[in-house]
């Protein structure tokens, strides 16, 4: 697959803070790539820069062969922005904010009904186009923000966590949109908190952290050097006199997480240490309530890559 | 550009509260500030509490009237009586006047002498002396300043909405927002003001001391400026726009005369008010209604242009440095 986006070096600081330090990606036509990172790690900033909003400091990016310092009215007419914030209006039908959006990008006006019409078709709102969207859920908000920005039908979408506080019938709607999206050639650059979503549509996905690819690949190829860590989680009756120590002498074991009722561990499971585990939470006071088990995901990966402490 | 302007008036057509201050409110207020300022004014009154009233002094600009009694300062302050005079046992007059030291004096002046001193002009003679285009213009340029904000107010509210960002990353750039935006304002704000004033005229025969063609030309001149101020003071200001704009367009327009020419011997306070675009403007109002020539106002003209360069000039200034930063 051709690349269609490249981006090599870039950085972007503001007061001080390197939001984007030498960031470098490619995504091939007709990709969906996932860009997953914790808060403050660049995503926003990046996704920003490549909707040509904001310019960076430095470093080259290529979209749809364009360079972006140079040719960005080329580039705006290839790309379609779903933004983090219900960027709409309230008070406008849902046909008119579509139509209005569209309109921006030189959509003919022969053309123009039609699009705007197959847009809100696809996010399940034609029914609805007349209505304002201060009548509309949550959920319906968000479907209409993506309307706005594919009704020009970009070849490239950028989306910034577009499912953010919606119900799941929603969620689903909107992926399986983007999915649709995929199908008629379109590249789509994905920015969520949601591992899931990234799991269920993503064809690759970038792991950002301080600015930078930290991680890169299928989610399969990610959890590659976790396949063999398991995590298990018991609910037991205390904790009082259970210490993260005594779990840590036990051969295989790589994470101790004790919080209230429940105990964590992370563990090796070619080492075969359940037994082990158990024995020595029971000798430690602990009566077991339940367990489960949980092989690597994609956010164990993101987890162990980016670090537990939370961020602002 | 055209969508971007269809765009504001499909949206503003929503917003009932500006549309009916636009197409309503100020309409009336603008009929009813020509109709005022096109009859003469009755004479105001002057209380007199005495037991002699065989001889109350007469004069043009005020009536007098015995009272019995002290009226109550809320009665003067909505105008029922100018001014009470009273006379103790040494046939020593006394006013009570909210009216300057000036008025209070001269009122002296006309009880003890007869007559007012002949250099002295009340409001009435004042608003006269300015001439009722003036008078109309004066009141009508600080609805106009106030409106034309509260027709920018779809610009803030597309930064707030993030719609802006939205507009920015299509083909259209920020700047052939502002400059729809720009459009907008000067239509919306012209256009209704303009037709209203004919309209009075046409309806109730008022008198506008100058003919239709010059009348839409200095309402062009302070509509582009109010243009040039509202898209300024929505891109400085990130909240409370039309609250910080009511202040200080109240305050600059009594400053400037817009109601009432203002004359004091402070000489700071008057170089501030000359500066001040509504007095340059007025000044030009002034002139032009008893007979000068735009040309003669050439100055004023280019100052008033000069000003709203000014404010195009940082309206860009600070849209670029915040667009650098990713604030829109």
């Amino acid at each position: 697959m051709p690349v269609t986006i490249s981006v090599h070096n870039l950085k972007k600081c503001y007061h001080n803070v390197q939001a984007v330090n030498n960031l470098s990606f490619t995504v091939s036509k007709g990709e969906i790539v996932g860009i997953l990172g914790p808060n403050g790690a660049g995503k926003s900033t990046t996704i920003n820069i490549l909707a040509t909003v904001l310019k960076p400091d430095s470093g080259k990016v290529i979209i749809a062969g364009h360079d972006l310092q140079k040719e960005k009215m080329q580039i705006k007419r290839v790309i379609g922005i779903v933004p983090q914030d219900l960027a709409i209006y309230e008070e406008i039908s849902a046909e008119k904010n579509v139509r209005f959006f569209a309109s921006l990008y030189g959509v003919s006006e022969a053309h123009l009904s039609a699009q705007v019409q197959t847009a809100l078709k696809s996010v399940g709102l034609y029914d609805r186009r007349k209505a304002k969207p201060k009548t509309f859920s949550g959920g319906m908000k968000r479907r209409l923000n993506i309307a706005c920005a594919i009704a020009h039908q970009p070849d490239i979408i950028i989306m910034d966590e577009p499912t953010v506080g919606i119900d799941p019938q929603s969620r689903n709607h909107i992926l399986e949109t983007i999915v649709a999206l995929q199908e008629k050639g379109a590249t789509i650059i994905y920015s969520t908190h949601y591992m899931e979503e990234v799991e269920a549509i993503a064809d690759r996905v970038l792991i950002l952290n301080d600015g930078a690819v930290i991680a890169s690949g299928t989610t399969q190829e990610l959890c590659k050097g976790f396949e063999n860590q398991i995590t298990y989680s018991f609910q037991v009756d205390t904790t009082k006199f259970m210490k993260e120590s005594i779990l840590s002498q036990i051969i295989g074991v790589k994470e101790i997480a004790i919080k209230e009722n429940t105990i964590q561990v992370v563990t090796d499971s070619k080492k075969n240490n359940l037994n082990e585990i158990i024995s020595i939470l029971i000798s430690n006071g602990c009566n077991l309530q339940s367990m489960n088990s949980e092989k690597a995901s994609l956010e164990t990966v993101f987890l162990t890559l980016t670090g537990k402490k939370l961020r602002d | 550009m055209r969508n971007l302007l269809q765009n504001k008036f499909e949206r503003i057509l929503q917003k009932k509260a500006i549309l009916v201050l636009a197409l309503i409110i100020m309409p009336l207020m603008i009929v009813l500030a020509i109709f005022f300022s096109g009859h003469s004014s009755i004479k105001e009154q002057i209380g007199y509490l005495g037991t002699d009233i065989t001889n109350l002094p007469k004069c043009d600009q005020y009536t007098v009237v015995p009272i019995s009694e002290m009226p109550k300062l809320s009665q003067m302050a909505e105008g029922m009586y100018a001014a009470v005079v009273s006379k103790d046992n040494h046939n020593k007059y006394t006013v009570t006047t909210l009216k300057s030291d000036t008025d209070s004096a001269a009122i002296e002046t006309l009880f003890t002498t007869g007559q007012l001193p002949s250099n002295y002009k009340g409001d009435d003679a004042k608003r006269k002396e300015r001439g009722t285009g003036t008078n109309i213009l004066g009141f009508i340029t600080m609805l106009i300043i106030i409106q034309g904000v509260a027709l920018t107010t779809m610009y803030p509210e597309d930064r707030n909405l993030r719609t802006l960002r939205r507009i920015m990353s299509s083909s259209a750039n920020i700047y052939s927002y502002l400059f729809a935006q720009i459009i907008f304002t000067f239509i919306s704000l012209y256009l209704p003001t303009y037709v209203a004033i004919i309209l009075a005229k046409r309806c109730f025969g008022a008198e506008l001391g100058y003919s239709i063609d010059l009348l839409a030309v200095l309402l062009l001149i302070i509509t582009l400026f109010a243009t040039a101020f509202a898209i300024f003071i929505s891109t400085v200001l990130d909240r409370n726009i039309n609250l910080v704009t009511s202040g200080v367009t109240i305050i600059t327009c009594v400053l400037s005369g817009c109601f009432l020419s203002i004359s004091s011997d402070n000489v700071i306070l008057m170089t501030i008010c000359n500066a001040l675009p509504q007095k340059v403007y007025m000044d030009i109002v002034h002139g032009v209604e008893f007979g000068g020539h735009f040309s003669d106002y050439g100055g004023e003209l280019f100052y008033l242009f000069a000003l709203s360069m000014l404010f195009y000039t940082i309206t860009i200034s600070v849209v670029a440095t915040k667009t650098s930063k990713g604030a829109y």
